[in-house]
């Protein structure tokens, strides 16, 4: 299996999350929102092409907007192969942080 | 409307499969933030260009692994590819290596646009060298306003031992103390020299060490700066202080090229004495720096002024015409017909390589045909193919670079062996950044330029018909280019085995010519006399019996003589006789044994007789040449019993010896021998240098410690060194054989790489023409039929080539012309000769195929089909 990237880890999570809505638009505004990491539009359209090829994710146009000349939507889901990248990459990372300061919970603010 | 306009035109650069779903994604993030067309046509450029950037990407890592793999599948058509790129290409990295500071790199001064040369031209010794006359030098210096400074230098004219330096001998050039403030640089360690003005009489005089030299003698230790040496050269010792270090990368500015200058010595600057009142027999080579907004022209149109009157008043000026260059141009002029011959040839050379590799490309685009009609089909862009067939090309010629780059590295040492030693301290290593750059540079634009044929080849694809029936389509195409190529690659190869074949006739005849003497196992031994004795007289009979003594019985030694000068040296002035009578010749005092030891044979007469010698008979002896001149039209052996009038006296000639020819390509001097205790000779004694000619055994060396033994005992200290005289001739010779080696290399290069494009060529031929060779012999052709058939289709396109560059060596052959010995350029029979060679080859090369061809089953080839 090939090592999965940051960006791309950070993608697929996120189309994850989405399940069927996963598009440019909200994947980019999750992965701020949560990560706080902000991927400029061609950074996530490159990353979802890359792993498109790769076979980690499928995509599929969504019916057309209903109005004269209307554009359809891209729509991306995980396939198997792109659900067990990301997910070994997940527990890989979680190994590696056991017993670290990394593996602590988040402290909540008072 | 427009901004509508602006952002669908935006929207073309985004790829075709994402441009909906961008453009819907962006018309989303815009309404609610308020953002206009402007803002959505940015963001479309934006992702636009990094998605094409990123699908690019990725299909050139697709594409070049995809390259990689099929080339190392076909193992015997890389390799073959690899091999002849790397011929052609290594010709120009080998040639380039030693150019490259001669030519093209910037000068190592500070502003060099300012700096110029100025010369008329003269020939100095063994090597050219673009010099002005001292008068006229210090006429421009003293009254030129357009010149700001000049300074002169020498590069080194003589090797010298230097106490401390170690055992090698140390090549010494000479400037003025102003060199380096007119190149406007300074010393890497150390000062510059002292003006002349302000450098105190008596004590050492200066030098500066060159910086690879202090490197590699003395490990860059900055001890050596300020230490005195005593610097030898013949009988004289002289000190000279190391006062600084010459920058890296520095060039002697002078016109007379030199392997190496490990030491600068100061000398005064002679321009700026402003005593000469009459021309006189010694030049200089200046440098000069233009004043700031004064131009070249201007420069030359000041000296021309200066200069008028002293062609008016003097008739030895007459012809004088000083020239103003730009310092490199002025440095390399008398190089550069022959090195910009050299760079046309390597060009040549890496010109047929080229085609050649379009040819073996060319003839593999069988293949890449039908795997380009199944990428067609399957929705793949004609810029797609298009890269991927350059991509093959571009491979292969990196791969040949870096195979070339790294063998030239490897064969440096071998190389400079063949190398003009005036170039060898030019040559920088194959693996210098900016070769290697321009290596790779080239490289890459001859893949572009191979890759065309294969590519206009893809242009014309028919997909069905290929898809259906196999590339027979593309075939007759495919073909046609190829027979272009082998008839382009033939026309190159003529132009380079002519001049390949000129060069080596001109080298033999100056090699096999005779140059009056036998220079194997001849020694030139010089000796440098007491200075005290010198003055007198009365003692040249004894001292020259004293030298000539000291040769008998020594060990290997078979016959010896004594000249008064070296005759191997041409820089002379004019002698007393000649000058006399208005003529260029010259005179030398000879013992009675002398042309016994050369191997010059006397042709009429007798040489001098012992008792002659010691008494200073008036009897003389001249060259074949000498009598001619002295007797134009009379038969030779008529001169005998003549009588010539010199400064001592009617003297009877006895004798006429051979010329001696030591410098080929000059005109021939004629000589007078004289006695060489004669009353009106002077050089030789007067410098307190005589010479001994000795033969030695085959392949010994004279002992100079016994002969200096010997000499001690009867005339006193004595400097002894001596050099053969094979070593005297090499350096003529050096240059011919360089270009004999070099052309005939090409020669055979390119060659080679025809007769390889040929093979490749007819083996396609012989694959595409299957069928028909079977149906030919169904029919009842024979064996030889089908050879014949296939032979001619290789040598027809070659033959026309051959004409056609039969045409082109006939328009180059002018520039060869120069460099070449009593050897026609354009000799028909060469040409004839070369056209033959170029044929033969189309033949063997095609020969193989053709066999194999007539060999095969017509009814398995019909059942095939």
């Amino acid at each position: 299996m090939l090592l999965l990237g940051e960006v791309e880890q950070l993608v697929l999570l996120a189309v994850l999350r989405l399940g069927d809505e996963a598009y440019a638009v909200p994947l980019r505004a999750l992965i701020k929102a949560e990560a706080g990491v902000d991927l400029s539009r061609g950074t996530i359209y490159a990353t979802l092409e890359r792993l498109e090829r790769k076979g980690y994710v499928t995509s599929w146009f969504s019916d057309p907007q209903a109005v004269r000349g209307g554009k359809a939507r891209r729509l991306f889901r995980l396939k198997p192969p792109g659900v067990a990248a990301v997910t070994a990459a997940k527990q890989g990372l979680d190994r590696l942080a056991r017993g670290t300061v990394a593996a602590r919970p988040a402290r909540r603010k008072a | 409307m427009r901004r509508a306009t602006l952002f669908r035109a935006a929207l073309l650069v985004v790829p075709a499969a994402w441009r909906e779903a961008v453009a819907r994604d962006l018309a989303e993030e815009a309404e609610p933030g308020g953002r206009g067309t402007i803002w959505c046509a940015c963001q479309a450029l934006g992702v636009g260009l990094r998605l094409r950037r990123t699908i690019g990407l990725d299909a050139l890592r697709s594409d070049l692994c995809g390259s990689i793999r099929s080339l190392a599948r076909a193992r015997g058509f890389t390799a073959a590819a690899i091999l002849t790129f790397a011929l052609g290409i290594g010709v120009n990295v080998a040639v380039f290596s030693v150019i490259d500071r001669l030519m093209f790199r910037p000068l190592p001064y500070a502003d060099p646009e300012r700096l110029v040369h100025l010369h008329t031209a003269s020939s100095v010794g063994s090597a050219p060298e673009a010099t002005i006359d001292v008068m006229i030098g210090q006429r421009i210096f003293e009254r030129a306003r357009s010149i700001q400074d000049m300074a002169w230098a020498q590069a080194s004219g003589f090797e010298l031992l230097v106490d401390g330096f170690g055992t090698a001998p140390v090549k010494a050039g000479a400037a003025s103390a102003n060199l380096l403030r007119v190149l406007g640089i300074r010393p890497a360690a150390g000062r510059d020299f002292t003006a002349d003005r302000e450098r105190p009489a008596g004590g050492p005089s200066e030098a500066l060490l060159a910086y690879d030299t202090w490197t590699t003698r003395f490990g860059r230790s900055h001890e050596v700066i300020g230490r005195v040496f005593d610097v030898h050269v013949l009988n004289r010792t002289a000190q000279y202080r190391i006062v600084g270090i010459l920058p890296p990368g520095f060039i002697v500015p002078s016109s007379r090229l030199a392997e190496r200058t490990d030491l600068v010595m100061v000398r005064h600057n002679r321009l700026a004495d402003g005593d000469r009142t009459r021309p006189g027999h010694d030049t200089v080579a200046p440098v000069a720096r233009l004043r700031p907004g004064v131009s070249r022209e201007q420069a030359a149109a000041e000296i021309a002024t200066l200069v008028a009157p002293l062609r008016r008043q003097f008739p030895e000026y007459e012809h004088e015409r000083v020239t103003v260059l730009p310092l490199r141009q002025g440095l390399f002029f008398l190089y550069a017909p022959y090195l910009w011959l050299v760079v046309g040839a390597a060009a040549l050379v890496l010109l047929v390589a080229c085609v050649n590799l379009g040819t073996l490309l060319l003839a593999r685009g069988r293949s890449r045909a039908q795997e380009a009609a199944v990428r067609t089909a399957l929705g793949a862009s004609p810029g797609r193919l298009v890269f991927a067939a350059t991509i093959d090309a571009a491979i292969l010629c990196v791969a040949s670079s870096v195979a070339a780059l790294l063998l030239c590295r490897w064969a440096s040492t071998a190389l400079m062996t063949v190398v003009p030693f005036e170039f060898r301290g030019f040559a920088v290593s194959a693996l210098d950044p900016r070769l290697v750059g321009l290596t790779l540079a080239v490289a890459l634009a001859s893949a572009l330029a191979a890759a065309m044929g294969p590519v206009r080849g893809l242009r014309r694809i028919d997909v069905l018909s290929i898809l259906q029936r196999g590339d027979q389509g593309a075939g007759s195409a495919r073909l046609r280019s190829g027979t272009l190529l082998l008839a382009a690659e033939a026309a190159l190869g003529v132009v380079l085995v002519a001049g390949a074949a000129a060069s080596v006739h001109s080298f033999l005849g100056l090699a096999l010519r005779d140059p009056g003497f036998v220079a194997e196992d001849l020694h030139s031994v010089n000796l440098g006399l007491p200075a005290d004795q010198t003055a007198d007289k009365s003692t040249r009979v004894p001292r020259l019996r004293a030298i000539r003594e000291a040769f008998d019985g020594m060990p290997d030694v078979e016959a010896a003589g004594v000249i008064t000068r070296s005759p191997f040296i041409e820089d002379l002035p004019p002698e007393t006789f000649w000058q006399h009578l208005g003529r260029s010749g010259r005179e030398w005092g000879v013992s009675e044994d002398l042309f016994e030891a050369m191997g010059t044979p006397v042709v009429y007469g007798r040489t001098f007789t012992r008792a002659e010698v010691d008494d200073d008979a008036l009897v003389a002896i001249l060259s074949e040449g000498g009598a001619r001149s002295l007797w134009p039209g009379e038969p030779v052996r008529n001169v005998i019993g003549r009588t010539i009038q010199t400064k001592g006296g009617n003297r009877e000639v006895v004798g006429v010896v051979a010329d001696v020819r030591v410098h080929p390509t000059l005109p021939l001097m004629p000589a007078l021998f004289l006695p060489a205790t004669a009353r009106e000779i002077e050089a030789g004694w007067s410098s307190a240098t005589l010479v001994a000619l000795v033969k030695m055994a085959p392949g010994r060396s004279p002992d100079r410690a016994l002969i200096a033994a010997r000499l001690g005992e009867t005339i006193g200290r004595v400097s002894v060194s001596s050099e053969p005289a094979v070593g005297v001739l090499a350096p003529w010779l050096e240059r011919p054989r360089f270009q004999a080696l070099l052309f005939g290399s090409f020669a055979a290069i390119g060659l080679l790489l025809a007769a390889m494009g040929i093979y490749a060529v007819a083996a396609f031929e012989v694959a595409r023409r299957r069928h028909e060779v079977g149906v030919r012999m169904t029919l009842g052709a024979s064996a030889g039929d089908i050879r014949r058939l296939l032979v001619r289709g290789a040598v027809l396109p070659v033959a026309a080539g051959a004409a056609a560059g039969l045409g082109l060596t006939w328009w180059a052959a002018r520039f060869l012309q120069s460099l070449l010995f009593e050897v026609d350029a354009r000799d028909p029979w060469t040409f004839a000769a070369v056209a033959l060679v170029l044929v033969a080859t189309a033949v063997a090369a095609s020969w193989l195929p053709a066999r194999r061809a007539a060999r095969v089953d017509p009814a398995a080839v019909l059942r095939e089909t």
